[in-house]
């Protein structure tokens, strides 16, 4: 029996009694197991009824349904644990007494000094569609995001920790967009309106930081997340405006102990490497799109029941590796593919997908994928052991070999050359002159 | 309904709650923290002492928070205003003013108001290591407590705040420029001083049901002990020798001080007052409680103190063979006698409780009978005359009364004399019910008044 039910945004505080003295470590909800969360945040609907009789414009019609898929995978619970773990950083990291005493000192704009250790503090980056901010919002919504207190340990306790605030890193990078950012969703977590009256005051910059840091102590913010980072490094490439948006979220995890996380696309990657303290602040998860391998399949499985054609195709290699192709291992891709090869099934009258259907949703779409990647994790290299048993220690028994399903090598056979050939001689380490003199096709001419 | 709002910590004035509100809320307009605090009232007072609206709609807007009346009551000066209440008349009180029936708190003495909030040094030191913040006790704004009672040093208050800023404007108390407490220098402080803020800190923190007790007065008995008591036998409130005891208090606290409390024209009235719980001004039973020396516990008990006095015979002959007042033989019989056949009277006879219709005619023959017979009692002629001229129409009825039932109730055959165990009525003798009393007791005040008594009696 969890203690908050699952899915509800606000619950009133249950208290743990090992947490004494700190209700709001003690309000916390339970981590979840790995096969808990799995069955949580797994979203995979029955087919609408009647769909063998439903004419081809209806079977359409319900396409939409695949965007709402979401295939649980280990990457999105080690992702939970990491935020989960910040929550919790915020709440053990800050006292009650040093709450009050950081919101006093906020006020009188006095320096505050603590001896406390940093909040958790990183980054999410990955490439786009990989599902960020889904997984993100996926894993958020198991926990309530206000929990109401009223009274602990017999004593009236009237507040509302806020858990989590999902905020998106304005497009012009300014600071003051952010805190407003911040405000409008703090006014839609407790039902306040003070970016009502924030924006009437038409307070500076440096004012309405100063405000958001107190209620981020008042409402016992937990996490902070910046959605779309990716925004600042554009507009620090346009007018260095990216400074102090910076500086101000810097000083909003010194001032208010509020762990604050970065989610973005990996171009913010080399804004956060830029400066040494930035770089400590956003360490974190890097995703990469999925690999060839079993993962994908094990995904593709999980969506492949979904046709909405009359008859289902068997997902078949070719099927498989021409999917993979086309969406470069991005679940979104593949997603969207399999929907668009379902429409184009459809409105040429087919019964089922094939390679020429998912062909001509591909160049519809005209997706581009990138074959490279800087750097990362790619989603299929996560694993979590289930509840089912641990994972084999490293020195245990070897596991008898997988076959690895690979798509087909990409590009041009290597051509056989001559050794004489002109090309050859950018592979070796001596430098090119030596080596054409070796061979006599360097002529020397008097100066 | 608020968001969220300050916990009030122990003996917090109300203000100071809503200035920590102020603080949390990252806003710096004031009006919309009274906007959201006290909707559709911009002009809220929110520096007030005493209960109010304002803490009604507060708690209005607040879930299982602590109530209108434990807001009332613990952070308001409420309890120390009414400390002296009886208990009845306070809950009656603080019901009326958390339910909004009733929205001042009217019938206490105000007339001596601070200047400016104060604070005490050595408690924002213990407070914002207790709660991470300093903030503003309610104690500290009763005007006559000038020593913190829990740190025994001298309260100060911020320049530039005054109760007139107050009244709209939020000033938390962790935001003022204060001196650092190290660099706080205790003065050397009167013993007495601080006994006194430590009873003045005892009224506005006691329970409600510490209160006046009708029918008796522990402070009034403890004085009566320490010797200041003037007619034994009686069984009421002592009746106290007040200008002594006013010159021994203002000796030992000094003229200045004692006449902010007592003042110099009134002063005996005043302790008169004290004694029977008719005093609306706290300072003066704080004071008197000091110089007796009991604590404020005993002070507001309900278990009477035993008088010592009354029960010492010998002290009793003693004293008045000693004391100024030297009744003559026959005098002291009578009043003895009429105050033990006055116990029996009030208790059972309800044909008491009607004054006569034609009472100015009945004063006359009573006078005239009156004189006739208690002239052996060495009363000078008139003496009743004299007293009830004196007299307003309720006095002159009550009179009337206990003269009647002393002439008509008392003779050998009288219809009260045969009534058994009757005992002295200690209700309160301001009310119709128990008027006979009341009659007595004026009577016994007159004796009892040295300026009164000279007037009306002669001696």
């Amino acid at each position: 029996m969890s203690k908050y039910p699952i899915g509800e945004w606000r619950s009133s505080a249950v208290y743990d009694s090992a947490y004494e003295g700190n209700p709001f470590l003690a309000a916390m909800p339970e981590m979840l197991s790995h096969d808990a969360f799995m069955r949580a945040i797994r979203s995979l609907p029955p087919l609408p009824a009647g769909l063998g009789a439903m004419p081809f414009e209806e079977r359409r019609r319900h396409l939409p349904m695949l965007s709402s898929l979401f295939v649980p995978m280990d990457y999105n619970y080690m992702l939970y644990d990491q935020l989960f773990r910040a929550i919790v950083s915020t709440y053990s990291t800050r006292t009650m007494l040093e709450e009050v005493e950081r919101t006093n000192a906020l006020f009188r704009g006095a320096p505050f000094s603590s001896y406390s250790t940093q909040p958790a503090t990183g980054s999410i980056l990955g490439v786009p569609g990989v599902g960020k901010t889904s997984s993100i919002r996926r894993s958020l919504s198991l926990l309530p995001q206000v929990i109401e207190h009223e009274q602990y340990s017999g004593k009236p306790f009237f507040c509302k920790q806020v858990l989590y605030l999902n905020v998106e890193c304005p497009s012009d990078c300014s600071v003051k967009a952010l805190a407003l950012n911040i405000m409008t969703a703090l006014d839609k977590a407790v039902g306040s309106s003070y970016l009502k009256q924030f924006v009437s005051l038409r307070s500076a910059a440096s004012a309405l930081a100063t405000q958001v840091k107190i209620l981020c102590l008042t409402f016992h913010v937990g996490l902070i997340l910046i959605d779309e980072i990716q925004n600042a490094v554009a507009t620090a490439e346009k007018n260095r405006q990216v400074k102090p948006l910076i500086k101000f979220l810097v000083e909003l995890t010194n001032d208010t102990c509020t762990s604050v996380f970065f989610v973005g696309t990996p171009i913010a990657e080399g804004l956060f490497t830029s400066q040494e303290h930035l770089k400590r602040r956003t360490r974190g998860m890097r995703l990469l799109p999925f690999k060839p391998d079993g993962a994908y399949r094990a995904f593709l499985q999980a969506v492949w029941p979904y046709q909405f054609t009359p008859a289902t195709a068997p997902l078949t290699e070719q099927l498989a590796n021409k999917l993979y192709d086309a969406s470069g291992g991005i679940p979104a891709y593949i997603i969207h593919i399999f929907q668009e090869t379902q429409a184009q099934a459809l409105l040429q009258g087919e019964r089922c997908i094939s390679a020429k259907a998912m062909q001509r949703a591909i160049n519809v779409l005209a997706i581009k994928v990138p074959r490279t990647y800087a750097g990362g994790t790619h989603i299929s290299d996560f694993a979590v052991p289930s509840e089912a048993g641990p994972l084999p220690m490293e020195d245990s028994a070897p596991l008898p070999p997988v076959k690895r399903l690979y798509a087909n090598k990409r590009g041009r056979k290597v051509v056989q050359r001559d050794d004489a050939d002109l090309t050859m001689g950018s592979r070796f380490v001596t430098p090119l002159e030596d080596w054409l003199r070796e061979r006599g096709l360097l002529e020397d001419w008097p100066c | 309904m608020l968001s969220y709002f300050p916990t009030p910590h122990p003996h917090e004035w109300m203000y100071s709650v809503y200035c920590r509100y102020y603080v949390r809320s990252g806003q710096t307009r004031r009006t919309a923290i009274i906007r959201e605090l006290f909707p559709d009232r911009p002009h809220t007072a929110i520096g007030s002492l005493y209960p109010n609206s304002a803490i009604l709609q507060v708690s209005a807007q607040l879930p299982n928070y602590p109530d209108a009346r434990t807001l009332m009551l613990n952070h308001t000066l409420f309890l120390y205003h009414t400390r002296c209440f009886p208990a009845a008349k306070k809950e009656a009180l603080i019901t009326k003013l958390s339910s909004g029936t009733k929205t001042i708190l009217g019938g206490i003495y105000r007339d001596r108001q601070l200047s400016a909030p104060r604070y005490c040094p050595l408690c924002v030191k213990d407070d914002r290591a207790d709660y991470g913040e300093a903030y503003w006790h309610i104690e500290h704004q009763i005007p006559s407590m000038e020593i913190c009672p829990k740190h025994e040093c001298r309260l100060l208050h911020i320049d530039d705040i005054d109760f007139i800023s107050v009244k709209d404007t939020f000033c938390p108390l962790d935001a003022q420029n204060l001196a650092p407490p190290s660099s706080y220098e205790k003065e050397l402080i009167d013993k007495w001083k601080i006994q006194f803020s430590k009873v003045i800190y005892d009224y506005a923190t006691l329970p409600l049901s510490f209160a006046a007790t009708p029918g008796y007065s522990n402070l009034s008995i403890a004085l009566g002990n320490m010797g200041y008591a003037m007619i034994h036998g009686c069984d009421i409130y002592a009746s106290l020798d007040a200008s002594r005891l006013y010159q021994d208090v203002k000796e030992r606290y000094g003229s200045n001080f004692v006449s902010k409390i007592f003042s110099s024209e009134k002063a005996v009235h005043h302790i008169h007052q004290v004694c029977n719980w008719s005093s609306k001004i706290p300072e003066q039973y704080a004071l008197l409680q000091c110089f007796s020396g009991i604590n404020s516990s005993t002070a507001f008990s309900s278990t009477r103190l035993q008088s010592t006095y009354m029960a010492d015979e010998e002290k009793i002959h003693c004293y008045q063979d000693e004391c100024e007042l030297c009744f003559s033989e026959h005098m002291s019989t009578w009043l003895n006698e009429l105050h033990i056949e006055f116990l029996k009277i009030y208790t059972s006879s309800t044909d008491i409780l009607v004054a006569p219709q034609d009472f100015l005619a009945k004063l006359a023959g009573l006078l005239v009978r009156a004189d006739e017979e208690y002239c052996h009692v060495n009363m000078p002629e008139g003496t009743f005359r004299e007293f009830i001229s004196k007299m307003k129409q309720r006095e002159i009825q009550a009179a009337i009364i206990l003269l009647e039932q002393l002439l008509d109730g008392y003779q050998p055959e009288g219809k009260y004399s045969s009534y058994p165990n009757w005992t002295w009525d200690t209700g309160n003798s301001h009310i119709n019910k128990y008027f006979g009393a009341f009659a007595i007791k004026q009577y016994f005040s007159v004796l009892a008044n040295q300026v009164l008594r000279a007037k009306t009696f002669g001696f």
